[in-house]
């Protein structure tokens, strides 16, 4: 029983962390323009196709060089969607006109997808299977790496924003868009680095999920929607917050199962949401507005 | 060495600056005066590119800068502090002070001595550096601006309001900086005021806007004797 609680706690953490990074993606992009990215799932099952389907299975390139290389047309990407609908967009009268603009967005890349990969499933054979046993405890081998690369993730991405010029930028842009502009920042094209950074991160995860969903066209649509609320219950708008909501969903999820039919399990996480909306929607770690 | 002429300005399609033309000489400090809404950020934010101006033009040492960016209007060495100050808030003094030299590559050496010199001038806020700058007051967030607008070596220093909101005291103590930075620094500023008794006493010239135009303009010392100006702005 206790194997059982160790096996489910860490399987909770490892997906918490992959929450935590879908928090983190689309926080990145909400602190920058102050717009919501509907796309970013699709962003996330697109990275996924991009280095599966295309960069291993079709040029059967090795893998290091295939993750650079869908990192850099996904970075390239993001770069363009920020230029081609937040920057233009985000100064609209409302900003129903960007969240249309991402959700049409994300509707081109679900059909591209279907176009382009066709609509049956597929996965790696061999891609980061196997377990490994601590004690009498199973861990797979793509928890551990997933709980791994997200704490890298985490902790470069808060180097970068503390000590490189460009990561001060893009605080500073978070926080005032004109005093920004004011200290010769270019506001625009540091939307568009955040933006790319954001879908680099979209790649990390979709790599990180191959060995838990296959490669599908529905692959991101419940860590989509459970990432936002991770961002919500650790505090809307905040990096750490979405480390802490993602970890905090992830093994109240997975701990569900020993109360409730596993069914259930998916609906913890929204459950969830709507209680800290509810009672205290400033998250764990928000300010209360 | 800064020239605006015959400038509109327009303010979400309300046409705000009608027909500005001034001059700014090397090391001058010149006020604008004027009450709410007269046009005076308006005005500034016209120079830094921030709001679009129509019809005449404004050049920097011979450069056309009119509509151009504010973020290259900045690497030209035009520099504004803007009102209500707008620091970072979420980052430290020394933060916020690094910032200031985003447009200029410095050195670790250069950008310690720089920051020397930023402490030599606000002892204050070698105290703060470590602290968040949105947990400061007014008037030690007034010097986080000017400070942080004085990182970027200006070659013209524009403070919108720099008494907007601040005690007495400290209203004396700003206007005293401003005086020092333009005599030891060499750097001309351009001063917007609401504290027209303040602007008329350290600047040289000054321009008085009233509707988004320029009603009155002299030196400063005359200007002070006018009866116009202490009726309306000096409350004499």
């Amino acid at each position: 029983m206790a194997a059982t609680i160790i096996q489910y706690i860490i399987s909770g953490i490892a997906i918490g962390f992959i929450y935590a990074l879908v928090g983190i993606e689309y926080t990145l992009v909400w602190n920058s323009s102050g717009l919501l990215n509907f796309s970013h799932d699709r962003l996330i099952t697109l990275g996924a196709y991009i280095f599966a389907g295309t960069m291993i299975i079709k040029l059967n390139i090795n893998y290091p060089i295939a993750i650079f290389l869908t990192f850099l047309s996904m970075g390239i990407l993001g770069a363009l969607i920020a230029q081609g609908i937040f920057n233009p967009l985000r100064n609209m009268r409302s900003n129903i006109f960007a969240v249309m603009g991402t959700m049409l967005l994300g509707r081109i890349i679900a059909e591209l997808i279907r176009l382009i990969w066709g609509p049956v499933p597929f996965t790696l054979p061999g891609f980061m299977t196997g377990t490994v046993s601590i004690g009498s405890a199973q861990i797979s081998k793509a928890n551990i790496i997933i709980m791994i690369v997200s704490i890298l993730v985490a902790v470069s991405l808060q180097l970068f924003m503390t000590f490189t010029k460009i990561g001060k930028a893009m605080r500073c842009v978070a926080q005032n868009k004109r005093a920004s502009s004011l200290m010769g920042i270019n506001v625009t094209q540091n939307i568009c680095i955040t933006t790319g950074i954001s879908a680099i991160i979209c790649t990390i995860i979709a790599i990180l999920v191959i060995p838990l969903f296959n490669v599908t066209t529905t692959l991101a649509a419940s860590i989509g929607l459970k990432g936002f609320s991770a961002g919500v219950i650790g505090g809307f708008g905040y990096l750490p917050g979405a480390i802490v909501g993602g970890l905090f969903i992830g093994v109240v999820e997975n701990l569900s199962v020993l109360f409730l039919p596993a069914v259930y399990k998916d609906v913890v996480s929204f459950v969830l949401l709507i209680v800290f909306l509810v009672v205290r929607p400033s998250g764990f770690l928000g300010k209360r507005a | 060495m800064l020239k605006v002429e015959h400038i509109d300005a327009y303010y979400d399609k309300i046409c705000a600056l009608h027909d500005i033309s001034l001059e700014i000489g090397d090391d001058d400090i010149i006020s604008i005066i004027g009450s709410n809404g007269a046009g005076k950020s308006t005005l500034m934010n016209a120079i830094s590119g921030i709001v679009y101006g129509k019809n005449g033009r404004i050049t920097f040492n011979g450069k056309n800068i009119t509509n151009q960016k504010p973020y290259i209007t900045t690497r030209d060495g035009i520099i504004q502090v803007p009102e209500g100050r707008e620091i970072f808030p979420k980052m430290t003094v020394l933060e916020n002070l690094e910032m200031g030299s985003y447009s200029i590559r410095r050195t670790r050496q250069g950008m310690n001595d720089k920051i020397e010199e930023m402490y030599e001038l606000f002892p204050k806020l070698r105290d703060r550096k470590s602290q968040k700058a949105g947990s400061l007051s007014g008037g030690e967030q007034q010097m986080v601006a000017i400070a942080r607008g004085l990182m970027a070596d200006p070659k013209l220093l524009m403070l919108d309001e720099p008494s907007l909101g601040l005690a007495p005291v400290i209203v004396d103590d700003v206007f005293h900086i401003i005086e020092r930075v333009n005599k030891e620094k060499k750097i001309p500023i351009l001063l917007v005021e609401q504290n027209a008794f303040m602007a008329l006493e350290v600047s040289s010239r000054c321009y008085v806007l009233e509707n988004g135009r320029v009603v009155i303009e002299g030196s400063s010392e005359e200007l002070s004797k006018s009866d116009r100006i202490v009726k309306a702005y000096l409350g004499g």
